[in-house]
């Protein structure tokens, strides 16, 4: 594995690659899990989320309560619209920030780069590796997801379910991108970490909040969450106008980061 | 033929901070070239900018012929550099390390590898996270060095490594420079430099204050010698030797002080002529007799 950037970064991530597809493994099996309790016992459920404010609703990924009861629905509130799609896009962002500023921050860059490796080679063997790397969980859970659903009779399309999957690792790779980008200007750790979080942090809420904040709704549109889940990618299959919105967000995240590594000092010493 | 390593007017600025000045250098080939200074002094910074690790506010650095800003690919193939503040993946064995190097540079160095480690005493198969700070500084040497580069720079080589490395290491500075391959080296450490080196240049303060000869300087560094004697003694045979800078005796007459440029061995045969109870000599600052040597200061020269 040790022959390339890209070889050597998929090898130092072999473990926490482990341990992400296990969390999510877990994550989607438990929904998976208890799906037949909620369908069996749609009248309480029903009664319970019609309780709740519908803005709080909207954090699940639909404001319908049947939509939410539905498999694709329940499922899609489970993993794309809360905790999946944040626990898969935090391990993008670690990668996309070691990539570059954490490699800076050990003071190990210098190294690396004394080798005839072009730095922009470095950045894109990196990249390629942290999307080899979120790929690979996506399909652990889409894996999970298929074995989960025949299972418990959820009727899912398999299509769907791929769709959905690969829609959730873009998202992922979009705040993946914006770290390496954030780490390709400045080269710093903490700033990367802070930035790339925050982000994640700010989009997912605004998205959430913009079913009850009407002044959020222009800004909601701009949100890596609305583009992953303003149609449910397991109900209504690939959505192309959100997919190439973030491929594209993804290729000029990617762009910033070779053209801001390439010009700049980096950290010695 | 082309030098191995050209300043022109080399100039970086942190900011507003001076990191180094219009350095103006050439390093000949075949030669273990000193780059001596005290710490701050730019050292580094001019490393990291020959290697294109940082880019120069101004001026130029041609390394191999080449261009360090539009080359810095094909320079790094041909050149080995040991890091001043060596850094490494402390996740991996000394032996993955190096071959992971190896393999970015496209060859298979582990014949090269084996040999430098075993002389070196380097146990490859542990974590470098286990490492001790020598060892770490044995694998920055080896990957410096596993290429059989053209020009190599290390930034203060020495640092952690035990006496016995380090003569090691001197030995396969000389044979690099035998083979015609070139070193540039920095230190803080004048007795290094003069031990190791054929020239250095001195900088200070991010300029370069004098470029030296290393044979000549070891016949122009300054002692300071003490000789105390069993009776007073006549100062004048000593104030008469043009390698002397300063006599002194002291009031009783009985203790001499003198300051010697080069040998010291004129002083020493007149002080024979006398009844000797104790010579002690003092290192003078060697430095400053260097710099003031170079720069022609009358005082000392
Ligand atoms: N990244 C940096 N930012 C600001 N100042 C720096 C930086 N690196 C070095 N300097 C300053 O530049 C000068 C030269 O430093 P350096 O090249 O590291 O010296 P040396 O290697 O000789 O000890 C010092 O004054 C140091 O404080
Ligand atoms: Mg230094």
């Amino acid at each position: 594995m040790l022959r390339s950037v890209f070889g050597e970064t998929l090898w130092m991530r072999r473990s926490s690659m482990l341990w992400y597809s296990i969390g999510l493994t877990i994550l989607v099996g438990l929904t998976i899990a208890v799906y037949p309790t909620i369908r069996d016992d749609a009248d309480t459920f029903t009664q319970l989320l019609e309780s709740m404010p519908s803005g709080m609703m909207s954090f699940f990924g639909s404001s319908e309560v049947t939509e939410l009861l539905s498999p694709s629905g329940f499922l899609n509130s489970r993993v794309n619209a809360s905790i999946g799609s944040i626990v898969l896009a935090v391990f993008a962002i670690s990668i996309g920030t070691a990539a570059i500023a954490g490699e800076e921050d050990r003071r190990t860059m210098d190294l690396l780069l004394a080798t005839p490796t072009p730095r922009h080679r470095i950045v894109l063997e990196r990249f390629a590796a942290m999307t080899t790397l979120v790929l690979v969980v996506a399909f652990v859970v889409l894996v999970v997801m298929t074995i989960g659903s025949s299972v418990v009779d959820m009727e899912l399309s398999i299509a769907n379910m791929i769709a959905s999957n690969f829609m959730l690792a873009l998202l992922a790779l979009v705040f993946g991108s914006l770290a390496l980008a954030i780490g390709g200007l400045t080269g710093r750790r903490s700033v990367t970490v802070a930035a790339a979080a925050g982000a994640t942090v700010a989009t997912y809420f605004i998205n959430g909040l913009a079913e009850l904040v009407d002044s959020l709704q222009g800004l909601q549109k701009l949100t890596p969450f609305y583009w992953l889940q303003r149609a449910n990618p397991l109900r209504d299959g690939l959505s192309i106008e959100d997919t190439i919105i973030m491929l594209l967000v993804i290729a000029v995240s990617l762009g910033i980061a070779v053209w801001g590594f390439q010009r700049r000092d980096i950290a010695v010493n | 033929m082309t030098p191995p390593l050209i300043l022109e007017n080399l100039t970086k600025y942190y900011g507003s901070v001076r990191g180094v000045e219009d350095l103006n250098l050439e390093v000949r080939q075949g030669e273990i070239f000193g780059f001596l200074g005290p710490n701050g002094a730019g050292k580094s910074t001019t490393i990291s900018t020959v290697l294109d690790f940082i880019r120069p506010t101004r001026g130029s650095a041609t390394i191999l012929g080449m261009d360090s800003r539009n080359k810095s690919v094909e320079i790094h193939r041909l050149v080995g550099y040991l890091p001043g503040e060596l850094a490494m993946n402390d996740r991996m064995t000394g032996g993955e390390l190096l071959g992971y190097l190896a393999a970015l540079r496209g060859i298979d160095a582990s014949k090269e590898i084996a040999s430098l480690a075993s002389r070196f005493d380097l146990d490859l198969s542990r974590r470098i996270r286990a490492y001790s700070s020598g060892n770490r500084q044995k694998v920055g040497l080896v990957q410096a060095f596993m290429h059989r580069p053209q020009l190599l720079i290390l930034d203060e080589p020495t640092n952690g490594l035990d006496p016995i490395v380090q003569q090691e290491f001197y030995a396969l500075l000389h044979e690099v420079s035998a083979e015609g391959r070139t070193v540039f080296l920095s230190s803080h450490v004048l007795p290094e430099v003069e031990r190791i080196t054929d020239r250095a240049a001195i900088i200070r303060q991010g300029r370069l204050m004098v470029v030296a000869d290393i044979e000549q300087l070891k016949k122009t560094t300054q002692r300071r010698l003490e000789i105390t004697f069993a009776d007073p003694i006549d100062v004048s045979a000593f104030e008469s030797l043009d390698t002397a800078q300063t006599v002194q005796i002291s009031d009783d007459g009985y203790t001499l002080t003198v300051t010697v440029t080069g040998a010291v061995d004129p002083v020493i045969k007149i002080a024979a002529r006398y009844d000797v109870e104790s010579i002690v000599s003092h290192e003078g600052d060697l430095e400053e007799a260097f710099l003031a040597f170079y720069s022609g200061d009358t005082d000392a020269a």
